[in-house]
Protein backbone atom coordinates (compact mmCIF):
# COMPACT_ATOMS: atom_id res chain seq x y z
CA UNK A 1 0.00 0.00 0.00
CA UNK A 2 3.16 2.27 1.08
CA UNK A 3 4.96 1.85 -2.49
CA UNK A 4 1.40 2.15 -4.25
CA UNK A 5 0.61 6.19 -2.73
CA UNK A 6 4.22 6.97 -2.92
CA UNK A 7 4.46 5.84 -6.23
CA UNK A 8 0.82 7.82 -7.02
CA UNK A 9 2.67 10.79 -5.00
CA UNK A 10 5.71 10.87 -7.07
CA UNK A 11 3.93 10.79 -10.61
CA UNK A 12 1.92 13.66 -9.59
CA UNK A 13 4.99 15.73 -8.63
CA UNK A 14 7.36 14.59 -11.78
CA UNK A 15 4.11 15.88 -13.72
CA UNK A 16 4.24 19.24 -11.81
CA UNK A 17 7.86 19.63 -12.84
CA UNK A 18 7.43 18.47 -15.96
CA UNK A 19 4.98 20.79 -16.66
CA UNK A 20 7.27 23.52 -14.86
CA UNK A 21 10.14 22.94 -16.73
CA UNK A 22 8.96 23.48 -19.96
CA UNK A 23 7.81 21.37 -23.10
CA UNK A 24 11.44 22.28 -24.34
CA UNK A 25 12.94 19.96 -22.01
CA UNK A 26 10.80 16.85 -23.41
CA UNK A 27 11.69 16.84 -26.81
CA UNK A 28 15.32 18.60 -26.51
CA UNK A 29 18.14 17.19 -23.82
CA UNK A 30 21.00 18.95 -23.13
CA UNK A 31 23.33 17.51 -21.07
CA UNK A 32 22.18 19.13 -17.81
CA UNK A 33 18.42 17.47 -18.69
CA UNK A 34 19.92 14.45 -19.30
CA UNK A 35 22.02 14.59 -16.34
CA UNK A 36 18.68 15.01 -14.24
CA UNK A 37 16.84 13.33 -15.99
CA UNK A 38 19.26 10.02 -15.02
CA UNK A 39 19.50 11.17 -11.71
CA UNK A 40 16.02 11.53 -11.20
CA UNK A 41 15.13 8.18 -12.05
CA UNK A 42 17.74 6.79 -9.56
CA UNK A 43 16.25 9.30 -7.08
CA UNK A 44 12.43 7.93 -7.81
CA UNK A 45 13.59 4.57 -7.77
CA UNK A 46 15.13 4.99 -4.30
CA UNK A 47 11.87 6.98 -3.27
CA UNK A 48 9.13 4.58 -4.23
CA UNK A 49 10.84 1.17 -3.24
CA UNK A 50 13.19 2.43 -0.81
CA UNK A 51 14.47 -0.32 0.73
CA UNK A 52 11.83 -3.18 -0.54
CA UNK A 53 13.77 -5.36 -3.19
CA UNK A 54 11.19 -7.97 -4.10
CA UNK A 55 9.41 -8.42 -7.37
CA UNK A 56 5.97 -7.40 -5.86
CA UNK A 57 7.09 -3.74 -4.82
CA UNK A 58 8.30 -3.44 -8.67
CA UNK A 59 5.34 -4.62 -9.77
CA UNK A 60 3.18 -2.11 -7.55
CA UNK A 61 5.29 0.77 -8.60
CA UNK A 62 4.76 0.12 -12.86
CA UNK A 63 1.50 -0.74 -12.35
CA UNK A 64 0.65 2.30 -10.28
CA UNK A 65 2.49 4.68 -12.54
CA UNK A 66 0.61 3.17 -15.91
CA UNK A 67 -2.64 2.83 -14.48
CA UNK A 68 -2.16 7.09 -13.63
CA UNK A 69 -0.78 7.43 -16.76
CA UNK A 70 -4.00 5.51 -18.63
CA UNK A 71 -5.89 7.47 -15.99
CA UNK A 72 -4.68 10.74 -17.03
CA UNK A 73 -5.59 10.15 -20.88
CA UNK A 74 -9.26 8.67 -20.09
CA UNK A 75 -9.60 12.20 -18.26
CA UNK A 76 -7.93 14.23 -21.23
CA UNK A 77 -10.34 12.18 -23.56
CA UNK A 78 -13.40 12.58 -21.78
CA UNK A 79 -12.68 16.11 -19.95
CA UNK A 80 -10.92 17.85 -22.75
CA UNK A 81 -11.37 21.12 -20.61
CA UNK A 82 -8.81 19.59 -18.90
CA UNK A 83 -5.97 18.96 -21.65
CA UNK A 84 -4.24 22.49 -20.90
CA UNK A 85 -3.90 21.85 -17.56
CA UNK A 86 -2.35 17.94 -18.08
CA UNK A 87 -0.91 18.53 -21.27
CA UNK A 88 -0.47 21.91 -21.89
CA UNK A 89 -0.75 23.72 -25.23
CA UNK A 90 0.65 24.23 -28.65
CA UNK A 91 2.20 27.82 -29.02
CA UNK A 92 2.68 29.63 -31.88
CA UNK A 93 6.02 31.53 -31.92
CA UNK A 94 6.66 33.03 -34.98
CA UNK A 95 4.13 34.73 -37.51
CA UNK A 96 4.55 35.61 -40.93
CA UNK A 97 8.25 35.07 -41.37
CA UNK A 98 8.31 37.64 -37.26
CA UNK A 99 9.31 35.80 -34.39
CA UNK A 100 7.36 36.94 -31.13
CA UNK A 101 9.77 37.69 -28.46
CA UNK A 102 7.75 37.34 -25.35
CA UNK A 103 6.54 33.97 -26.44
CA UNK A 104 9.44 33.05 -27.44
CA UNK A 105 11.44 34.12 -24.08
CA UNK A 106 8.31 32.55 -22.09
CA UNK A 107 9.23 28.92 -24.18
CA UNK A 108 13.14 29.75 -23.46
CA UNK A 109 13.31 29.00 -27.13
CA UNK A 110 16.87 31.02 -27.93
CA UNK A 111 17.19 32.24 -31.11
CA UNK A 112 19.62 30.38 -32.35
CA UNK A 113 17.44 27.50 -31.94
CA UNK A 114 14.86 28.87 -33.91
CA UNK A 115 17.49 29.43 -36.64
CA UNK A 116 18.86 26.01 -36.30
CA UNK A 117 14.97 24.23 -36.68
CA UNK A 118 14.03 26.07 -39.59
CA UNK A 119 17.71 25.30 -41.17
CA UNK A 120 16.50 21.92 -40.33
CA UNK A 121 13.01 22.04 -41.59
CA UNK A 122 14.30 23.34 -45.20
CA UNK A 123 14.48 26.88 -44.71
CA UNK A 124 16.76 29.16 -45.79
CA UNK A 125 15.61 32.18 -44.11
CA UNK A 126 12.47 32.25 -41.48
CA UNK A 127 11.06 34.69 -43.28
CA UNK A 128 9.83 32.33 -45.52
CA UNK A 129 7.83 30.68 -42.55
CA UNK A 130 4.27 31.66 -42.30
CA UNK A 131 3.79 30.10 -38.63
CA UNK A 132 5.87 28.60 -36.44
CA UNK A 133 4.37 26.38 -33.90
CA UNK A 134 5.48 24.98 -30.67
CA UNK A 135 3.62 21.20 -29.91
CA UNK A 136 2.72 19.88 -26.51
CA UNK A 137 5.44 17.82 -27.07
CA UNK A 138 8.26 20.39 -27.55
CA UNK A 139 8.54 19.29 -30.96
CA UNK A 140 8.60 22.82 -33.80
CA UNK A 141 5.90 22.69 -36.43
CA UNK A 142 6.79 25.15 -39.41
CA UNK A 143 4.26 26.32 -41.98
CA UNK A 144 5.65 27.32 -45.12
CA UNK A 145 4.46 30.49 -46.77
CA UNK A 146 2.21 30.37 -49.70
CA UNK A 147 4.36 32.49 -51.77
CA UNK A 148 7.29 31.28 -51.11
CA UNK A 149 5.78 27.40 -52.33
CA UNK A 150 4.04 29.07 -55.38
CA UNK A 151 7.89 30.82 -56.21
CA UNK A 152 9.53 27.34 -56.34
CA UNK A 153 6.27 25.89 -57.98
CA UNK A 154 5.93 23.00 -56.14
CA UNK A 155 2.86 22.38 -54.21
CA UNK A 156 3.97 19.43 -52.38
CA UNK A 157 6.32 21.71 -50.00
CA UNK A 158 3.15 23.54 -48.15
CA UNK A 159 2.08 22.15 -45.15
CA UNK A 160 3.56 21.50 -42.01
CA UNK A 161 7.40 20.10 -41.31
CA UNK A 162 8.38 18.93 -37.81
CA UNK A 163 11.53 19.07 -35.82
CA UNK A 164 12.56 18.29 -32.52
CA UNK B 1 -4.18 -2.59 -14.40
CA UNK B 2 -5.79 -0.69 -11.49
CA UNK B 3 -6.32 -4.15 -9.40
CA UNK B 4 -3.51 -4.74 -8.19
CA UNK B 5 -2.64 -0.88 -7.53
CA UNK B 6 -6.35 -0.92 -5.60
CA UNK B 7 -6.23 -4.30 -3.86
CA UNK B 8 -2.91 -3.42 -2.48
CA UNK B 9 -4.86 -1.40 0.19
CA UNK B 10 -6.35 -4.25 1.46
CA UNK B 11 -2.87 -5.68 2.73
CA UNK B 12 -2.85 -8.44 1.06
CA UNK B 13 0.71 -7.97 -0.79
CA UNK B 14 1.90 -7.08 3.15
CA UNK B 15 3.59 -6.19 5.13
CA UNK B 16 1.37 -7.03 7.48
CA UNK B 17 1.37 -8.14 11.26
CA UNK B 18 -0.20 -10.79 13.03
CA UNK B 19 -0.17 -11.44 17.05
CA UNK B 20 -0.78 -15.01 18.34
CA UNK B 21 -1.28 -15.82 22.36
CA UNK B 22 -0.40 -19.43 23.48
CA UNK B 23 -1.38 -19.58 27.27
CA UNK B 24 0.00 -22.42 29.53
CA UNK B 25 -0.65 -22.61 33.37
CA UNK B 26 0.56 -19.70 34.65
CA UNK B 27 2.39 -18.58 30.96
CA UNK B 28 0.98 -16.69 28.44
CA UNK B 29 3.40 -16.70 25.55
CA UNK B 30 2.48 -13.62 22.91
CA UNK B 31 4.29 -13.32 19.77
CA UNK B 32 3.80 -10.14 17.25
CA UNK B 33 5.28 -10.77 13.94
CA UNK B 34 4.84 -9.98 10.35
CA UNK B 35 2.69 -12.09 8.48
CA UNK B 36 3.05 -11.12 5.11
CA UNK B 37 6.67 -9.69 4.15
CA UNK B 38 8.43 -8.70 1.31
CA UNK B 39 12.51 -8.76 0.85
CA UNK B 40 14.57 -5.71 2.22
CA UNK B 41 11.63 -4.48 4.74
CA UNK B 42 12.26 -4.53 8.21
CA UNK B 43 9.72 -7.19 9.86
CA UNK B 44 8.22 -6.99 13.65
CA UNK B 45 9.35 -9.64 15.75
CA UNK B 46 7.74 -8.86 19.31
CA UNK B 47 7.57 -11.81 22.06
CA UNK B 48 6.03 -11.23 25.47
CA UNK B 49 6.24 -13.91 27.82
CA UNK B 50 4.13 -13.72 31.20
CA UNK B 51 3.88 -15.38 34.18
CA UNK B 52 2.30 -14.65 36.86
CA UNK B 53 4.28 -15.47 39.81
CA UNK B 54 7.49 -13.76 37.60
CA UNK B 55 10.49 -15.43 37.05
CA UNK B 56 13.64 -16.93 39.15
CA UNK B 57 15.65 -17.63 36.93
CA UNK B 58 16.68 -17.28 32.94
CA UNK B 59 14.35 -17.33 30.68
CA UNK B 60 15.04 -19.46 27.09
CA UNK B 61 13.73 -18.60 23.93
CA UNK B 62 14.44 -21.31 21.19
CA UNK B 63 13.80 -20.60 17.35
CA UNK B 64 13.98 -22.74 14.46
CA UNK B 65 17.26 -22.72 12.14
CA UNK B 66 15.53 -22.07 9.58
CA UNK B 67 14.21 -18.51 10.24
CA UNK B 68 17.82 -17.71 10.00
CA UNK B 69 17.54 -17.74 6.68
CA UNK B 70 14.80 -15.91 6.04
CA UNK B 71 15.64 -13.09 7.89
CA UNK B 72 18.53 -10.82 8.57
CA UNK B 73 18.84 -10.43 12.63
CA UNK B 74 20.22 -7.20 13.43
CA UNK B 75 19.80 -6.73 17.36
CA UNK B 76 17.84 -7.89 20.06
CA UNK B 77 16.19 -5.64 22.58
CA UNK B 78 17.59 -6.43 25.15
CA UNK B 79 20.28 -8.37 24.25
CA UNK B 80 20.01 -12.35 25.39
CA UNK B 81 22.61 -12.81 28.03
CA UNK B 82 23.65 -16.37 26.25
CA UNK B 83 22.98 -17.53 22.98
CA UNK B 84 23.13 -21.59 22.37
CA UNK B 85 23.12 -23.36 19.00
CA UNK B 86 20.99 -26.44 19.71
CA UNK B 87 21.79 -27.87 15.59
CA UNK B 88 18.11 -27.47 14.14
CA UNK B 89 17.62 -24.75 16.44
CA UNK B 90 19.17 -21.16 18.63
CA UNK B 91 18.41 -21.01 22.13
CA UNK B 92 18.60 -17.60 23.46
CA UNK B 93 18.88 -16.88 27.33
CA UNK B 94 17.32 -13.56 28.70
CA UNK B 95 17.91 -12.37 32.15
CA UNK B 96 15.21 -12.87 34.18
CA UNK B 97 12.77 -9.67 34.09
CA UNK B 98 12.03 -7.58 37.60
CA UNK B 99 8.23 -7.93 37.16
CA UNK B 100 5.85 -10.35 35.36
CA UNK B 101 7.02 -9.83 31.65
CA UNK B 102 9.67 -10.34 29.88
CA UNK B 103 9.28 -8.13 26.43
CA UNK B 104 12.02 -9.13 23.87
CA UNK B 105 12.00 -7.19 20.56
CA UNK B 106 13.78 -8.60 17.25
CA UNK B 107 15.29 -5.83 14.89
CA UNK B 108 15.66 -7.66 11.89
CA UNK B 109 14.86 -7.41 8.27
CA UNK B 110 13.88 -9.84 5.44
CA UNK B 111 16.73 -11.46 3.41
CA UNK B 112 17.08 -9.92 0.11
CA UNK B 113 17.99 -12.68 -1.56
CA UNK B 114 15.03 -14.67 -1.28
CA UNK B 115 12.21 -15.72 -3.47
CA UNK B 116 8.51 -16.13 -2.48
CA UNK B 117 7.88 -18.72 0.45
CA UNK B 118 5.06 -19.82 2.99
CA UNK B 119 6.76 -21.02 5.78
CA UNK B 120 5.91 -22.28 9.22
CA UNK B 121 8.12 -21.86 12.25
CA UNK B 122 8.42 -22.19 16.12
CA UNK B 123 9.33 -20.44 19.05
CA UNK B 124 9.27 -22.29 22.24
CA UNK B 125 10.07 -21.14 25.93
CA UNK B 126 12.20 -23.43 28.48
CA UNK B 127 12.51 -22.45 31.63
CA UNK B 128 14.81 -25.05 33.64
CA UNK B 129 15.90 -27.12 30.44
CA UNK B 130 11.98 -27.50 29.97
CA UNK B 131 9.77 -26.33 26.96
CA UNK B 132 6.57 -25.31 28.40
CA UNK B 133 5.30 -23.36 25.76
CA UNK B 134 5.52 -23.47 21.59
CA UNK B 135 4.19 -21.23 19.30
CA UNK B 136 4.41 -22.03 15.88
CA UNK B 137 3.79 -18.87 13.26
CA UNK B 138 3.61 -18.84 9.39
CA UNK B 139 5.47 -16.13 7.83
CA UNK B 140 4.82 -15.14 3.92
CA UNK B 141 7.73 -14.05 2.00
CA UNK B 142 6.43 -12.42 -1.28
CA UNK B 143 8.44 -12.96 -4.26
Amino acid sequence: MDIVIRAALVFVILGIVIRITGKRQIAQLSAFDLILIVTMGDLIGQTVLQEDYSLTAGLLAVLTFAALSMLVGIVMFWLPRSRPALRGQATIFLRDGTPDEEVMKYELIHRDDLDEAARQAGFRDIADIELAVMETDGTFSFFRRDDSSDDEGDSSERGVTKVK
Amino acid sequence: MLLVPATSFLGIYGPSERTLSTPFDDYELSMTYGSVVRSGQAVTMEIRLTHDGGFDGPVRLAFEQEVFDRLDFQNWYPNPSAEIGEGSHVVYEFDPPTGTTLGISLDARVAPTQWGSWDTHAVWVEIDGQQILRTDYTMWVMP
